[in-house]
């Protein structure tokens, strides 16, 4: 067999890689149709749209500024203080139709003692009547039962010259009619304090102090919530997202075969993911240019067009506005962008092309919408729904209401989802259906091979994570809702889950694409010195992984358990009947269990699938991260203090699995280090254990003996391994 | 260094099924060009396709350089350059940033790229379109662009389907001198095409196609002895019409 010509393309070279996201860019931005859809839209829609919006709101104000009406229901505590109430209006309206003319006055006076109170005339006709609060005149303001509410305080003396009337006037914010009523009591009792001001100076002046304390307060109005343009930000940013990154998805996919190009790139030696990696990189930013332009234009058009009290969010810092939008295009123009790139991989003319999409802006929408549902809970499971959880991130981000727990599942998520669909993407693009036009595409994907397969391919491992994590996490939740009750069957229970996700789910996929196991998941012996390496390992990591994880703890963790006080106590009373527990029942299915599974899976199956598009130092990075934020979810909670300790755990773990080339070392440093510490968290006659937990740190020696010991068990592996072929 | 084993290929399902090639072996060495000749729809393009790993064999394998298609397809791709008529170019990049792009697929680095640049450019005459843009290429020059996008990783295969379909006299001077030129440094070439005068001036050996099947093999000599024709031209005659002469 000869040596073939030109290097080898497997190395994921960054340099290649940004050469080639590069030309993407310019073969898009250089076309004319990008450019339309880039500046189209920002400079001629928007600002039409601006306008229709702006008159339709224009006339929506004045609905709810209509002219006053003349009838207005007024709050009282009791039937008392309407009586008072009322004879103080009609005093109060009495002198301001006398205009300060103390003769017009008494006439007026004299007229009105002929009638009865309830049969007075106001000013301009209007009416008044009166509805008794109770002990709520708050939430019957807020929900428009009464157009605005009188609270009486207790009077005050006024140094021997009168009492002191205190009162509150209560109106919903943003109504004019409720505003109108407020301003109606209040102007007559302001023309009676006149009056007496005026009748107190008159008689010498005795007194400076006026006779009624009176103020004004604005409730939350829930009767009419006034429109707000930020429950519309979501579905703007699915809309301008999708319009950016459409016409470079299909140009780049659906347009290469029908300009000739598809076969010339196929017949390429480069990775395909990396390929379609150059090409949703381009699609990004394309589409995040796109969503840029078009926010800035909306931006101007709605300040232009004076609708910035609109947008009423809870955030008032500029930085911080701009920052949330821009981390929201990221995410938004990520998802986007793969699952275009699916749909027109799968496409065989821009035509076809098109035609996908209306169903993915259909399906799309549905969930854009939910924004619009007012009170729609954001919890946790739905964090691992596509669309729906950016969507709620949004509007939780704009309102302040954003929950960290539900935001880092949410991005996890979408970028798990993300890398799916581009690792889905490089499988279809180019495909045989697709190439020349045969029957296929779609099942090309999941065609078993003809012949075995070192490893499973990047893509499949990527789709194999975005089922695991959301599966993983809702189980991990009801499991734990499960342990309070019966902690053996608890555990029991998550060995199971651990079984099924981690091992069985993963063998399942590589028996189907008949994947070698020896080399596919590095099932096969080695060297006993791989095995002593592994179990030394595992005793000598715990002081660094638990001094890391004693430094991260949040200094306020009493506050942040205390405001997930359901899931953290239901999570103190599980672990606690676990004590209870024989220690081996519990390193069985605490340490073991996951140690085998997960060195399967994410340890060496995605570990070795990653070793095929990239160097062995990037895939040990990759394949930790993973390990590490897989070991952020425990229990259906989120323990973010986890994931630098796993993190590097996941080093070492697919450091030792590459240079031993077998999964066993790795399985028994990861069960010894994991049985480590449950014993000694399980046992409370450790006196060293407790010390730690009182210090809160682990002392200095027992952390240099730890480094010592794995620098020099890294170092005799390395040196070991150092000759064998590569 | 290209050996085809009992290659075979169906297109569709029944009752359309196609038998599009049907178990071909032959064998190319270096410093060779291979005419694969056929009408429209013999199995040329599908035999190159299954050489460069794009189509999937129903059975059989090609082997190139030892390299075997079913095994190690990257293998094959890195060491074969493959030029279509059917080829097209990227609209709104220049030629030079087009061909320094397949450089970067092919791995090479941006020196060896830019210096297989040069080469190439000289040898095609591509010097005075190399900074346009590819949408504003004649046709030959697209043609000459596209055989040099084949060709800037050097690889020791080239196979060239209908490289001269659609241009002029001219552009086929320049496409048959290069392709004598690669035989005469070495490579081997198999060239797939319809023009049996190019064939018979370029090719040492040939293969006939006919539904499929290789009909003959072997060189002019071996043909004319076989079929009793002086030229390509009658020989391919005999093969679609059989008992007819060209001019009877």
């Amino acid at each position: 067999m000869e040596t073939p010509v030109g290097p080898s393309i497997k190395s994921f070279a960054f340099d290649r890689l940004f050469r080639l996201i590069r030309k993407e860019l310019r073969e898009t931005l250089r076309d004319r149709r990008t450019l339309v859809t880039l500046l189209l839209m920002p400079v001629i829609v928007y600002p039409l749209l601006g306008l229709v919006f702006h008159r339709f709101l224009i006339r929506y104000a004045r609905t709810d500024k209509s002219p006053p009406t003349s009838n207005w229901v007024l709050g009282v505590e009791s039937k008392e203080q309407m009586q008072m109430l009322h004879s103080a209006l009609i005093r109060g309206d009495l002198l301001i139709k006398a205009g300060g003319v103390p003769q017009r006055r008494e006439e007026l006076i004299e007229s009105a003692s002929r009638v009865s109170a309830a049969e007075y005339g106001f000013l301009n006709g209007d009416r008044v009547d009166y509805h008794e609060y109770g002990s709520q005149p708050i939430q019957m303001v807020s929900r428009g039962l009464v157009d605005a509410a009188i609270i009486f305080r207790p009077s005050t003396n006024d140094n021997g010259s009168g009492t002191v009337v205190n009162a509150e006037i209560l109106y919903r914010s943003r109504s004019a009619t409720s505003l109108s009523a407020a301003r109606f009591i209040e102007q007559r009792f302001h023309a009676i304090d006149l009056d007496d001001w005026s009748t107190r100076m008159t008689k010498a002046g005795v007194s400076t102090a006026l006779p009624t304390q009176l103020t004004t307060r604005a409730v939350a109005d829930e009767l009419s919530p006034v429109f707000s343009l930020n429950s519309l930000i979501p579905l703007v940013l699915i809309l301008m997202t999708i319009t950016g990154a459409v016409y470079p998805a299909i140009d780049l996919t659906a347009g290469e075969r029908e300009r000739g190009t598809l076969e010339s790139l196929i017949a390429a030696p480069i990775p395909r993911f990396m390929l379609l990696l150059s090409k949703y990189v381009a699609v990004v930013t394309v589409a995040m240019l796109t969503a840029s332009v078009n926010m800035v234009g909306m931006a101007i058009t709605v300040w232009s067009t004076g609708l910035t009290h609109l947008l009423g969010t809870e955030s008032t810092s500029v930085i911080g506005l701009v920052t949330q939008t821009i981390g929201l295009l990221v995410l938004f123009s990520a998802f986007f962008s793969a699952v275009l790139l699916v749909l027109t991989s799968v496409a065989r003319s821009f035509k076809e092309a098109q035609a996908y999409l209306i169903p993915l802006m259909l399906v799309s929408l549905a969930p854009g919408v939910m924004s619009l549902v007012p009170d729609l809970e954001y919890t946790p499971s739905m964090a691992f729904v596509p669309v729906l959880n950016m969507v709620l991130l949004a509007r939780d981000l704009f309102s302040g209401a954003a929950q960290p727990l539900t935001a880092v599942l949410a991005i996890g998520a979408t970028v798990l989802y993300s890398f799916a669909a581009i690792g889905l993407a490089a499988r279809l693009f180019g495909a045989d259906a697709v190439l020349y036009g045969s029957r296929g595409a779609w099942s090309d994907w999941l065609r078993r091979p003809d012949m075995p397969i070192q490893a499973i391919g990047l893509d499949v491992a990527m789709l194999m994570l975005a089922v695991l994590f959301p599966v993983f996490y809702l189980t991990s939740h009801a499991n734990a809702s499960f342990g309070a009750n019966s902690p053996a069957g608890w555990l029991l229970l998550a060995a199971a889950t651990t079984i099924v996700l981690f091992a069985l789910f993963p063998l399942a996929i590589v028996w189907y694409f008949r994947v070698v196991v020896s080399s596919g998941l590095g099932w096969r012996s080695t060297h006993p010195a791989f095995l002593m390496a592994g179990v030394i390992l595992g005793l000598s990591l715990w002081p660094v992984a638990l001094e890391v994880v004693l430094r991260t703890l949040p200094t306020n963790l009493p506050e942040i358990l205390a405001s997930d006080a359901g899931v953290w106590r239901q999570m103190a009373a599980s672990l606690e009947g676990i004590r209870s527990l024989p220690i081996p029942y519990i390193v069985l299915c605490l340490a073991v269990v996951p140690a085998i599974c997960e060195e399967l899976s994410t340890g060496r199956g995605v570990l070795r699938a990653l070793t095929n598009v990239t160097s062995r130092r990037k895939s040990i990075l990759a394949s930790a991260i993973l390990f590490g934020s897989f070991h952020v979810v425990m229990g259906g909670m989120l323990m973010l203090e986890r994931w630098i300790p796993s993190t590097l755990l996941g080093v070492v773990l697919a450091w030792l699995a590459i240079r031993s080339r077998s999964l066993f070392p790795g399985i028994l440093l990861h069960a010894t280090h994991n049985s480590l510490m449950l014993v000694a968290g399980n046992n409370s006659g450790l006196s060293a254990w407790n010390r730690i937990a009182q210090e809160g740190h682990v002392p200095g020696t027992w952390i240099g003996i730890a480094i010592a010991v794995v620098t020099v068990i890294v170092l005799v592996v390395e040196k070991s391994t150092a000759s064998r072929p590569r | 260094m290209i050996r085809i084993h009992s290659l075979s290929k169906t297109f569709g399902r029944p009752p359309q099924q196609v038998k599009a090639v049907d178990s071909i072996s032959f064998e190319v060495h270096a410093g060779e060009v291979y005419g694969l000749l056929g009408p429209n729809g013999a199995g040329k393009t599908t035999i190159l396709r299954m050489i460069m790993g794009l189509h999937r064999p129903d059975s059989g394998y090609a082997e190139v350089r030892g390299f075997r298609s079913d095994v190690a397809v990257e293998e094959i791709k890195r060491c074969v350059g493959m030029v279509s008529a059917a080829d097209g170019v990227y609209p709104w990049l220049s030629v030079r940033e087009m061909l320094m792009f397949f450089g970067d697929l092919y791995g090479m680095s941006v020196s060896d790229a830019r210096q297989s640049l040069r080469e190439l450019s000289d040898l095609l005459d591509l010097d005075a379109i190399l900074d346009r843009r590819c949408h504003v290429l004649s046709t030959g020059q697209r043609q000459r662009v596209i055989l040099a996008r084949g060709l800037m990783h050097s690889p020791p295969v080239v196979l060239l389907d209908e490289p001269t379909r659609g241009l002029d006299v001219v552009g086929v001077q320049v496409v048959m001198d290069y392709m004598a030129h690669l035989a005469k440094i070495g490579k081997s070439v198999i060239l797939s095409t319809h023009r049996l005068d190019e064939a018979q001036r370029l090719c040492q050996r040939f293969g006939l196609l006919h539904q499929g099947r290789l009909v003959y093999e072997g060189t002019m000599t071996e043909l004319r002895k076989a079929t009793g024709c002086e030229s390509l031209v009658e020989i391919f005659h005999q093969v679609l019409l059989p008992g007819t002469r060209q001019g009877d």
